[in-house]
């Protein structure tokens, strides 16, 4: 066993160090920024070159950190670790371990379908394949992300056509910035949280381009009221902003809205389904390509999957959740 | 399809009722009446024999896309809503399918039923690659005929009875027969026709009020009638040429819910309309909310609806007789009509009923119509029935207001509220100024019970609860016995509120759980029997008088204690009490 599923996270003890650890620990390769994989508190980090930016701006100016470009390997105590592209949000990385010729990649979070805004997944081929099963459900198919972002414009237009300010949740890092590279041509009057705008320049520096966009607050909320598009966190009520109710549309972006009920649980009217994360064909294409004997699921209920793949003839288990919860609530 | 699809988007997104309703009545109108007529056919429940069942579907989806039944179900437990599992699981499709909901019903769905199976799936997989993913989980439902989108009838009926300029109990009175969904049909429905609409016209019912001090201050007793106000379904008998329609308060027709009322009117004269109470003799119909209910079987005789339980109406009003409105009459005119009425329809149901028993029956009008009769004969000889399905109210006779004190202290069960009381020579009140019923019922008890949850106002609004749940120790849990709004303190709903907000434990959609700590004063009228809830029973007019904040949970009552119904666990105020 090269990697032990730990309270603290993945952990490989031939080389001493953990993957997306949940607390401080010594070293710590981090797949990707997000807060549920990258904490504070761990002595040494490393990750992506693109995702170094993004996790000094998250945990901290001062933190050692370590970059590393995709495909080139780092040795730690013998064991060679390297790190591919996931195709989640920019810089996440799946992390591939080589010791004594058996290799491991855990990939962190992935998705298949097309994202301008980060390098897209690759499979690596590997004997033992840790992956992400956040939708591993087989009701989980996503449209096309063009048919989608049509879909917002559209909801955009019709909004403007009845005077009311559109209102979009998304996750801040990530989506946010996915959303708005998808809305360059056509962006006016685009106003988004500050949460968001402080990890625009991280991707700028990566060459991508963003439309016009203005930083939201109470006063540019209030100003550009029944016209614009606002960008704002999942956690942010926006009742402070808006006074009256019926002047806005709240929309969420995420694969959960592909089921009625979550749509209607959040009173939402009908989320776009764009998603960060493979969906059900994503994660067989996905696991198939690695050419993995052993498959380990994480991050998710996986028992149907685990299932699936069993029948498949594949050698499948159930890596302990543990922080897993909380990543319900997003994408 | 493309239309229903958007009404159903429209419906989830609607923060309020009346978008709702805008919502319905813009589909209604822009889509060809034969679209809106079978669309008005789902939304009234009803179902279509299609003879697909969910088993045949999960095969289709099998042979589809290769996924065993175990993970259709698998998947299926997480989102608990079949149609919708089996649309998802083919690939997305968002191009929307130029199809008419007619078309798509007349082409796919109508003829599966006479199909063998192996063309049954052709014409639904057929039916898949056409429509979008969204559309598919509608085709699906209407399959399998669980198309729940969130609607209640009463809103259809209201929608359509706007667009037609009709009310929405003749709206909902013409849909409560079996009727053919084809254009033609949804234009007479929503077309006004004054001539019939006439014939089933209600009068507005009258709410007793409730009674504010002594009775002591209305004058003598001898001017006032005094009856009991009963738990049960108030309804207004209609009938008038050949139309027969019975309405709940609200006017809604209850005609699919109390046929053999509906036959024994037959034998009532044209030009009769009656205010009264349907009592039900299962404790768990006397609510409307619960009557019996089979919408699918519109047809279905009386002993299936009501199973060995036949309502008696209970009129205490008469509002037309002979084809002229008596409102403007006394009391006791009216009443001695009304008894003159009840009596002879009785002689008439006594003679049906002895022609039925010695088999002397007119075939041509009787045959029909007495089916019911004979089932209540039959269930009266085992003793199963009241003798009389229909009969005037009882009227409580006392010398004094003080004897009638009594008789109400003593008196109500829980098939009663209290008293109402009525004035002899008033006319039935209809405007402000005209003299009302009185309702006059026994003082509230006092209970203290803890704080266990409390919903939100409508979401995306200001964080503010709309109601507040109080529960009832029983083990360890706390299930909910008492429901308001009321809190009589401002303050105190403040200080709810916050703590509320501050201290949810779980959310459940817009229900916040809170630990049960906070104790409370409440006020209640009576402990009646509540199936449907966790705890079995609940309070009824509870209200919120103060934070009882020198208690700790052990002054608070248990479940247990007001099962017992005992009125000594209550801090019981005596009627005089609170009356003086």
């Amino acid at each position: 066993m090269l990697i032990l599923s730990r309270p603290d996270g993945l952990y490989c003890q031939k080389g001493d160090f953990y993957i997306d650890p949940s607390r401080g620990v010594d070293r710590a390769v981090i797949t990707h920024a997000h807060a549920d994989h990258a904490r504070r508190g761990s002595k040494h980090y490393l990750s992506s070159t693109a995702s170094a930016p993004l996790l000094k701006r998250r945990l901290g100016r001062k933190i050692s950190i370590q970059s590393l470009e995709y495909g080139v390997s780092v040795n730690i105590q013998g064991v060679k670790v390297s790190l591919h592209p996931a195709g989640h949000i920019l810089g996440s990385s799946q992390v591939r371990l080589e010791y004594g010729g058996e290799i491991w990649v855990v990939s962190g979070d992935y998705k298949t379908c097309k994202d301008t805004t980060c390098t897209p997944f690759e499979p690596v081929a590997c004997h033992t394949f840790i992956s992400e099963c956040t939708f591993g459900l087989p009701i989980f198919r996503w449209p096309s992300p063009e048919h989608e972002w049509q879909r917002i414009l559209q909801w955009w237009q019709d909004n403007r056509d009845t005077d009311r300010t559109s209102v979009l949740k998304v996750y801040s890092l990530g989506k946010a910035q996915r959303v708005l590279q998808a809305l360059k041509d056509v962006g006016s009057e685009i106003l988004v949280h500050p949460s968001i705008m402080d990890l625009v320049p991280a991707y700028e520096t990566q060459g991508i381009v963003f439309p016009p966009m203005q930083i939201a607050d109470a006063k540019s909320v209030r100003k550009s009221k029944g016209k614009a598009l606002v960008l704002t966190p999942t956690c942010n009520s926006m009742e402070a902003w808006m006074d009256e109710p019926e002047s806005w549309q709240m929309m969420e972006i995420s694969g959960w809205m592909q089921v009625r009920s979550p749509r209607r649980k959040r009173h939402l009217s009908c989320g776009f389904i764009v998603s960060d994360h493979a969906d059900w064909d994503g994660l067989n294409q996905s696991i198939h390509a690695t050419g993995a004997s052993q498959v380990l699921l994480t991050h998710g209920d996986g028992i149907l999957l685990m299932n699936w793949l069993k029948r498949k003839g594949l050698e499948t288990r159930i890596l302990k959740p543990d922080n897993t919860k909380k990543e319900l609530g997003k994408n | 399809m493309q239309h229903l699809q958007k009404l159903v988007d429209q419906i989830d997104l609607a923060p309020n009722a009346s978008i709702k309703l805008d919502a319905l009545k813009s589909y209604f109108q822009s889509v060809p009446p034969e679209d809106a007529a079978w669309a008005l056919f789902f939304l009234e429940e009803r179902k279509l024999c299609t003879k697909v069942g969910t088993r045949l579907l999960k095969e289709l989806i099998t042979s589809e896309t290769g996924l065993p039944a175990e993970m259709i179900d698998g998947s299926n437990a997480k989102i608990h809503d079949l149609p919708e599992t089996l649309a998802l699981m083919l690939p997305w499709n968002g191009r929307s399918c130029e199809l008419s909901l007619s078309t798509l019903i007349i082409q796919f769905v109508e003829p599966l039923a006479g199909f063998a199976a192996q063309a049954k799936r052709e014409t639904i997989r057929c039916a898949w690659k056409t429509l979008s993913t969204p559309e598919r989980i509608l085709f699906n439902k209407l399959l399998v005929g669980k198309f729940q989108i969130g609607i209640a009838r009463e809103m259809v009926h209201k929608a359509l009875g706007e667009i037609g300029g009709i009310s929405p109990g003749v709206i909902s009175h013409r849909l409560a027969s079996n009727w053919p969904p084809d254009a033609g049909t949804f234009q007479r429905l929503i077309q006004a026709d004054p001539e019939n609409d006439l014939a089933i016209e209600t009068y507005p019912l009258h709410e007793a009020m409730n009674l504010e001090g002594r009775p002591e201050t209305l004058g003598k007793i001898e001017n006032w009638v005094t009856e009991w106000a009963l738990r049960g379904v108030r309804a207004q008998l209609t009938r008038r040429k050949d139309a027969i329609a019975l309405w709940s308060k609200k006017g809604i027709t209850l005609k699919n819910n109390f046929p053999e009322l509906l036959n024994l009117s037959q034998l009532l004269p044209t030009g009769t309309v009656m205010d009264g109470v349907i009592l039900l003799p299962l404790k768990r119909h006397r609510d409307i909310a619960n009557l019996p209910k089979k919408p699918s079987q519109k047809n279905a005789s009386p002993s299936e609806i009501h199973a060995h339980e036949t309502p008696v109406f209970v009129v205490h009003d008469l509002l037309e007789y002979q084809g002229n409105d008596i409102r403007q009459c006394s009391f006791t005119q009216r009443r001695t009509l009304l008894e003159q009425l009840i009596q002879d329809w009785k002689q008439q149901w006594l003679i049906c009923r002895s022609n039925l028993s010695t088999g002397n029956v007119n075939p041509d009008c009787m045959q029909q119509e007495m089916f019911s009769m004979s089932e209540i004969i039959g269930m009266e000889s085992t003793g199963q029935v009241p003798m009389e399905p229909v009969r005037a109210s009882h009227q409580i006779s006392a010398d004094s207001w003080q004897g009638l004190r009594q008789c109400l202290l003593n008196g109500p069960d829980d098939r009663t509220r209290g008293m109402i009381l009525k004035q002899k020579n008033a006319s039935y009140p209809v405007q402000e100024h005209d003299t009302p019923w009185w309702q006059w019922k026994p003082a509230p008890n006092t209970v203290h019970l803890v704080l266990v949850s409390a919903l939100r106002n409508t979401p995306g609004h200001m964080e503010s609860l709309s109601e507040y749940h109080f529960g009832a120790l029983s083990g360890q849990e706390w299930p909910c016995v008492a429901k308001t709004s009321i809190v009589v303190r401002e303050e105190d709903r403040r200080e709810m509120d916050k703590w509320i907000l501050s201290n949810t434990l779980r959310k459940q959609g817009p229900l916040r759980h809170v630990q049960p700590q906070m104790i409370f004063e409440l006020t209640f009228d009576q402990v009646v029997d509540a199936p449907r809830s966790h705890s079995q029973i609940k309070l009824t007019n509870a209200r919120v008088i103060r934070h009882a904040i020198e208690l700790n949970l052990e002054n608070t009552v248990s479940l247990g204690q007001l099962l017992s119904k005992s009125p000594s666990i209550f801090d019981s105020t005596e009627a005089d009490v609170r009356l003086d």
